[in-house]
């Protein structure tokens, strides 16, 4: 399984590429999911010429995120600017936008077109749909789950996806369908990890147990998750100790640890403080 | 203006008082354990015979979108449902290239999830086809991102508008759903937003007021209204 990590600017590119497979990026001109994020965002495209540049001279793959959707009154101009993007030659592109998608196949791209987990990609259907506008491979949404996956490949196998790491990345609610996460526009949106009220009882939106997600990242390793995402949102020191955490992790599963095995190995990483 | 009823699961009933609505929606848009089995169906068509049938449904795994496509192909024969009410991307393209069918209407989350791609291009033009019977919008963004001639197709929802959804839903354990799932409106207190209301697994606010707001600026073309106890404070405008 390879790792992906995502890059929020130049400076740290070089600190990353060591530990990481593959690099990711979104830049400040085109929306891409982190709008109320500007500092994830590399600002101009001399700055991602040379980002593309780094990764490839360090052997690394680099995608582009272009993973938002796209109003008609500014498509055209989007379009130029995802083009530009492109044109330095990034391997691929993370997307969901159907119009984008249909325009990326129409032009020719040639990339690798990766679909992001925000699409909402539950079932074969949907697969098809997806696949049908040129998209290659999948960021499976974090609320999916790995026993209704693998019927999904069952029906089509082959399906290159990638996972999240769920221990650190799941949202209490459907990611791509919650209103709630920013509902407040506020620059650092976290409300679906705020507490909330009933009866005067303070609780939390909740998420399957830390062992559980391990779990699942386990099962999804086994059914052949070509990659794992390390998202953008954490300082560059932390991503990088969960790339080589989450490398062993999957280093333990490649040599067939069993499943009770890796929950155990796990419980003592985080006894051991490796791991909150 | 249309008006439609949503019942809770399937033995849900009308309110009382409440006269059969033009259409009655069944199922759930945000839990696959919801969506009813053919036989029940045919028994509220049997109680609401006037009554248009729209089956709500929600993002859907495979396990779940197999059983209802086999549940659509049961009903297909005697016409039921007459209505699909669509959160599902794959199951909306499924549906609206077979031809033929019961209509579509693109449910709340669908919606969102296209957002502003509804705008324009391919989104816009399967949107547009008469199959498609209606979009909802549930607040005054999401009303925004239909232009044109899609504004003629909205289904309001009200009076509550969604704020998000989870797989893991606090009323089901072990393997077993408890029957508060479908017990109506938990009042919650957030930092956030304020009131808004846990109903199964999904994050709701009240939308009266944008709901008015939004049959000011569009002639809505169905009122989907959906009871709970939230009761509005006095002096704020429901749209009737
Ligand atoms: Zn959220």
């Amino acid at each position: 399984m390879k790792i992906i990590c995502g890059v929020n600017g130049l400076s740290e590119a070089g600190r990353l590429a060591p530990y990481a497979d593959e690099l990711y990026f979104g830049v400040s001109f085109v929306e891409n999911h982190r709008k109320w994020y500007p500092w994830q965002n590399l600002r101009t495209l001399g700055e991602a010429a040379e980002l593309v540049s780094l990764a490839h001279g360090a052997g690394r793959k680099v995608l582009f995120a272009a993973n938002e959707l796209y109003p008609r009154a500014s498509f055209s101009r989007d379009m130029r600017n995802i083009e530009k993007v492109l044109a330095l030659g990034p391997d691929g592109v993370i997307a969901r936008d159907m119009n984008l998608l249909g325009r990326l196949k129409r032009n020719g791209y040639g990339g690798e077109v990766c679909l992001s987990s925000t699409a909402i990609c539950f079932n074969s259907e949907t697969l098809d749909l997806f696949s049908g506008l040129g998209v290659s491979s999948v960021v499976l949404p974090q609320h999916l789950k790995a026993a209704e996956w693998r019927r999904v490949l069952r029906r089509r196998p082959g399906t290159r996806f990638e996972v999240f790491f769920y221990p650190d990345c799941y949202c209490p609610n459907m990611d791509g369908l919650c209103v709630y996460h920013d509902v407040n526009r506020t620059p650092e949106p976290r409300n679906c990890w705020k507490p909330y009220f009933l009866g005067g009882k303070k609780e939390f939106m909740r998420k399957p147990p830390i062992r559980e997600r391990y779990l699942e990242f386990y099962r999804m390793a086994r059914l052949g998750a070509e990659r794992v995402k390390i998202a953008r949102d954490a300082g560059v020191g932390e991503r990088i100790r969960t790339a080589v955490f989450v490398r062993e992790l999957a280093d333990r599963i490649k040599k067939g640890t069993g499943a009770s095995e890796f929950l155990r190995s796990v419980e003592l990483d985080i006894w051991n403080g490796r791991k909150s | 203006m249309e008006r439609a009823e949503v019942l809770k699961g399937c033995g849900g009933r009308v309110p009382a008082g409440a006269t059969a609505p033009e259409f009655l929606y069944v199922g759930g848009e945000f839990c696959e354990r919801l969506l009813p089995p053919p036989a029940c169906l045919r028994r509220l068509k049997e109680a609401f015979p006037r009554s248009k049938l729209v089956l709500l449904t929600p993002v859907l795994s495979q396990p779940a979108l197999e059983s209802l496509l086999a549940t659509l192909k049961a009903g297909a024969r005697e016409g039921l449902p007459q209505e699909v009410c669509v959160n599902d991307p794959g199951l909306f393209r499924a549906l609206l290239a077979r031809g033929g069918g019961p209509r579509l209407s693109v449910g709340r989350l669908l919606a969102g999830a296209l957002g502003v791609s509804m705008q324009h291009g391919q989104v816009r033009r399967d949107l547009l086809s008469p199959r498609v019977a209606g979009i909802e919008a549930d607040s005054l963004e999401t009303l925004s991102f239909l232009t044109g001639a899609l504004r003629r197709k909205v289904h309001l929802r009200a009076p509550f508008s969604y704020l998000g959804h989870t797989r893991n839903c606090r009323f089901r354990a072990a393997g077993r759903c408890a029957r508060q799932c479908l017990a109506g409106h938990l009042r919650l207190r957030s930092g956030i937003v304020g009131e808004m209301f846990l109903a199964g697994n999904a994050y709701l606010r009240d939308n009266a007021e944008e709901a008015a707001r939004i049959t000011e600026q569009v002639r809505v073309k169905r009122l989907v209204l959906e009871r709970g106890p939230a009761k509005a404070p006095a002096g704020r405008p429901r749209p009737q």
